[in-house]
């Protein structure tokens, strides 16, 4: 009888789960950039909620979540090494002020000695008619201040390490970007920048080895899916609103009701 | 032991007197040669020898105490019906031959300083008098029978009267004059010289406790003093130590008498005259007048030490200096010399004070050389002291004198050279002639660098005032009218007009005044008027020594104007009561430093104006002069250009940058509305409210927030440091309590900067958790 009940209750939350993109939302995702940091679990908190909160595990070096909507607000962002105990104090590393609309990236920046959690704001707004958006973060403390160029002209200069660039608007199209490193080390970076779209461009340290990915953080109007995420506290790929959650709790409620006076 | 009397009996009143001397248990030696033999009577036991020698004996059968044995031989010898006084005397008293002559007049006067005789209340008066009383009580005492005898001469009326003998403790009555050739202080150096006194331990403990009680009385004021600079509670024990027993003392052998707290000051005096007569130079008592002028610059040194002075314009630079170890000038030189010798930063509770202690040590120097000079141009001492006392009183003058620049210093200078130049005119000394050089080019290196008018027309003042004064001296007054023209000229085009002439200008214009009427005077005249309008510690220093000398000029006058003279410095006094010194407390630098300590990034630096940069720096605090670099958090007491985070009195802690993002509230408001809403948090509407309305820091909000995930939270209150009460910095002090004490507190020391909260305490309200601020500026990173 109960677990009739229960499953009612979920089919009709599911029912009215709520649209892709509420008006309310915002977007967030995570980074790890710190080449001598392990892997740590991330949570994201809820000033207002409490029993909202999303986990991110394991995340390591090199690894860019994709976006995750999330209901406009503040939030800790909380770090503890990958697989600790859950219930071990985590470390806070920064508040989010989430905006309607808006698109985030945590990111943790520098060296372990001096590990940041940054909060990036991510411009998705549209990009003019065949261009497209890009920023470079250098996540390489070999690279010292890095220079990357398009076709031979300057598309950045000296980007320090642990710093993620102002976004610039580049002609969309296949091109090569040139990465120079301080040391003089080149990497050659193919790429082909689709018209509307925005891209974060990593540069990345493994072995002493430079590499370079470019992620695509928009197309068009619409932010790259999630993916890789996974949610804690019984988590939320979507957002719970209140107000949803109180219909569904009321809808509940009244389907367990008139299960219960059925005569058995 | 041999018998002899050696009739030296001098004419005259020694026929009135007859000697009873008391054996008691000692042999009778030398028979006492200041009256004729036959007027010789002895008391005692084993008497044949003082019979052979002539005396008249009185042989008892047992040794009585000195009472009865001197009611004995009152009585066999009817001595009061025959003797118009009776000398008693111990077997073994050696009698000066010039006592009687010197006691006589004593006979008549209550109190006496000849050294011949026992001076009452001196020490070795009462030390005699406490073993005269221990002899009487309990003769067989060793302390007793080891005790310098004494002699006593009493009116033979005066035998069986209270103060008579039958009163050991009352010394030197009208009737009554006690004597100890032992006392004289050329006969002990003499017996000390020859070796005299080392044959008896008892002597010999004697002299040698008397040699160090005298070096110790000596030395006891210089202690007093150093101690009064180093650490004033200390010296107020000194005092004690000495006046409180010296007082018991007094009590036991002599009245009740408050007056009495005053005798270590003639000991210290009694003391220096039994020490100078070691080479034999016959001791010259000082004068009781002089009592006065100790205690009267002691006030004023008190006074001047103790006043709670506000800064002067240049004080503050001056103190930074000294105590950034730079000498910009010979004023700073002395300052940072006298502070690195005492060690006077480290004593003081702020960097000012510790510099106006070589403000008061250079008014005790002086002083000293104020008595020199008060002394050589024989002006009477307590008129001087009570110019003293009145300048003490003097709310202005201690104004002038208290804080510290070249102006007391240039003030020590001066009266150094003319207590050395006095004393090189009168003693024809070319090395104190020298030292008045030396000491007037340091008056002069140090007023005329400052470059201060009030400084150069008052050295011009003074040095004038010196001239005149070692003219006069000299006897050729006549040469001072061309002398001062000159200075006189220069002090006007110094001093006129940048500084309004203060309340201090009445009193010298005054003395200026009335030196119209000393003709040896008149010159200064001019000088003095120019001193007036310029104030300072020198004008204060020479008014008052010009004042001395006119009082006792009238005085030499009229005689009888005592009473006038008194009534007009009391009259001075009282006016300069009326205005007391104008007292306001300085910059709490301590509570700004622990301020500074618990609030700020630990890199941050604090600009601080003048005088508070030395202040903060020993406190330890990163500070910086407000003339090396614009600031960042600026200590200031003027009208704030910024944003006032912290307020001290007059003080405040400004953030000039008055855009910076921390103290925009609307962040924060909306991240408050959103954690007063969590279900988790438990506060009052109040606490509620100061979320909702972005009064609470984000840091302790995002904890908060982060606890709220795992526990349930009682926020009892928030806060924020008393200082910081006016300011619009957030509420940074969090009250709070979960139901796991233990969890909570591991939770908040996992936590890392800026997060990490910095102060964690437990209350009766609960765990109260506090945050310094963040680094808002760029040198605060």
């Amino acid at each position: 009888m109960r677990s009739t009940a229960l499953l009612a209750c979920a089919l009709l939350a599911l029912l009215v789960a709520p649209p892709a993109q509420a008006a309310s939302d915002c977007y967030l995702r995570l980074a790890h950039l710190s080449p001598d940091t392990p892997p740590v679990d991330v949570t994201v908190t809820s000033f207002a909620r409490p029993d909202w909160s999303v986990t991110i595990k394991g995340v390591a070096y090199g690894a860019l979540s994709g976006y995750q909507r999330i209901e406009s607000g503040t939030y800790t962002v909380a770090m503890r090494p990958a697989g600790a105990d859950p219930a071990s104090a985590p470390v806070i590393s920064a508040t989010l002020d989430g905006e309607t609309g808006r698109a985030y990236t945590v990111a943790g920046l520098g060296k372990y000695a001096n590990l940041a959690l940054d909060v990036l704001a991510d411009d998705i707004t549209l990009p003019p008619a065949n261009q497209a958006r890009v920023r470079v973060v250098n996540a390489a403390p070999l690279a010292g201040g890095l220079t990357v160029k398009r076709d031979g002209a300057p598309l950045v200069e000296k980007a320090a390490f642990g710093v993620a660039g102002d976004y610039r608007l580049v002609a969309a199209g296949r091109t090569v970007l040139r990465l120079t490193s301080t040391q003089g080390a080149l990497t050659d970076l193919p790429v082909t920048l689709e018209a509307g779209s925005v891209y974060s461009v990593l540069v990345l340290e493994h072995d002493g080895v430079l590499s370079a990915e470019a992620r695509q953080d928009a197309k068009g109007a619409a932010v790259v899916p999630t993916g890789g995420i996974e949610t804690g506290y019984g988590g939320a790929a979507w957002t719970w609103s209140p107000a949803l959650l109180a219909l569904a709790a009321a809808a509940g409620g009244a389907l367990v009701l008139a299960l219960r006076r059925r005569p058995a | 032991m041999t018998f002899a009397h050696s009739a030296r009996v001098e004419q005259g009143w020694a026929h009135d007197v007859a000697v009873l001397v008391l054996a008691h248990d000692r042999e009778v030696g030398e028979l006492p040669s200041v009256v004729p033999v036959d007027q010789v009577f002895v008391v005692g036991r084993d008497l044949d020898r003082a019979r052979a020698a002539g005396a008249r004996v009185v042989e008892t059968l047992a040794d009585l105490d000195r009472a009865a044995a001197v009611d004995a031989g009152l009585r066999a010898f009817r001595l009061a019906e025959r003797f118009p006084f009776v000398l008693v005397v111990d077997a073994g008293v050696r009698i000066d031959p010039a006592f009687l002559d010197h006691a006589r007049p004593l006979l008549d006067a209550a109190e006496s300083v000849d050294p011949h005789v026992v001076v009452p209340g001196s020490l070795p008066a009462r030390a005699v008098a406490v073993t005269e009383r221990l002899r009487t009580r309990h003769p067989s005492l060793s302390v007793a029978r080891g005790a310098p005898p004494i002699a006593r001469l009493s009116r033979s009326a005066a035998l069986g009267h209270p103060d008579g003998l039958d009163s050991p403790g009352a010394f030197s009555t009208r009737s009554v004059v006690t004597a100890d050739r032992a006392h004289d202080p050329a006969w002990f150096w003499r017996e000390f010289r020859g070796g005299r006194l080392r044959g008896d331990r008892v002597a010999t403990g004697y002299a040698v406790g008397r040699v160090v009680a005298a070096v110790l009385m000596v030395v006891w004021p210089v202690v007093v003093a150093g101690l009064a600079v180093l650490d004033p509670r200390a010296a107020l024990v000194a005092v004690a130590v000495v006046v409180l027993p010296d007082y018991l003392v007094t009590l036991v052998v002599g009245r009740v008498t408050p007056a009495a707290l005053l005798f270590p000051l003639r000991r210290v005096a009694e003391s220096w005259t039994f020490l100078r007569s070691w080479r034999g130079a016959p001791p010259t008592p000082l004068p009781r007048t002089w009592l006065l002028y100790p205690l009267a610059a002691a006030a004023l040194v008190w006074r001047t030490a103790t006043a709670s002075v506000p800064p002067t314009p240049t004080e503050p630079a001056l103190v930074d200096a000294a105590y950034a170890g730079l000498a910009p000038d010979v004023t700073a030189w002395q300052l940072r010399a006298y502070t690195s010798l005492t060690d006077a930063f480290a004593r003081h509770d702020s960097t000012l004070t510790a510099a106006r202690e070589l403000s008061a040590a250079a008014l005790v120097v002086t002083l000293l050389a104020l008595a020199a000079v008060t002394a050589l141009l024989r002006v009477r001492p307590w008129v001087t002291a009570l110019v003293i006392a009145a300048t003490a009183l003097g709310g202005p003058a201690v104004t002038a004198l208290a804080p510290i620049g070249p102006g007391p210093l240039v003030g020590m200078w001066l009266s150094l050279t003319a207590a050395a130049g006095l004393a090189a005119v009168a003693r024809r000394n070319a090395v104190l002639g020298l030292v008045a050089l030396t000491t007037a080019v340091a008056a002069l290196l140090t007023a005329w660098p400052a470059g201060g008018p009030t400084a150069r027309g008052a050295l011009t003042v003074a040095l004038v005032l010196i001239a005149t004064a070692l003219l006069a001296t000299a006897r050729r007054a006549a040469v001072l009218g061309p002398i001062a023209v000159l200075p006189t000229l220069a002090a006007v085009a110094a001093a006129w007009p940048a500084e309004p002439p203060s309340v201090l200008a009445v009193p010298a214009l005054l003395a200026a005044a009335g030196a119209v009427a000393v003709p040896w005077l008149r010159p200064v005249v001019p000088v003095v008027v120019v001193g007036a309008l310029t104030g300072g510690a020198p004008l204060v220093l020479v008014t008052a020594g010009l004042v001395a000398v006119l009082l006792d000029h009238l005085l030499d006058r009229r005689p009888r104007a005592r009473v006038g003279v008194a009534v007009l410095a009391l009259g001075v006094a009282a006016l300069g009561v009326v205005v007391p010194p104008v007292g306001r407390p300085g910059p709490d630098h301590r509570a700004i430093a622990a301020w500074a300590r618990a609030n700020l990034p630990e890199d941050a630096t604090l600009v601080a104006p003048a005088g508070l940069w030395s202040d903060l720096r020993r406190d330890g605090v990163p500070v910086r002069a407000a003339t090396d670099a614009p600031g960042d958090l600026v200590l200031t007491s003027a009208v704030p250009e910024g944003v006032e985070l912290a307020r001290f009195g007059d003080v405040a802690v400004v953030l000039p940058d008055a855009a910076n993002p921390y103290l925009d509230p609307a962040s924060r408001a909306r991240a408050g509305a959103q954690l007063a809403d969590n279900t988790r948090l438990h506060a009052s509407d109040e606490v509620r409210e100061a979320l909702r309305g972005g009064r609470v820091d984000l840091r302790a909000m995002a904890v908060l927030a982060g606890l709220c995930r795992e526990h349930d939270v009682v926020l009892t209150s928030t806060g924020k440091p008393a200082h910081e009460s006016t300011s619009a910095l957030p509420d940074r002090v969090l009250t709070l309590s979960t139901s796991d004490s233990a969890a909570l507190a591991e939770w908040l020391r996992a936590q890392q900067p800026p997060f990490a909260p910095d102060d964690v305490r437990t209350t009766p309200d609960g765990v109260a958790v506090g945050w310094r601020l963040p680094a808002l500026t760029g040198t605060t990173k």
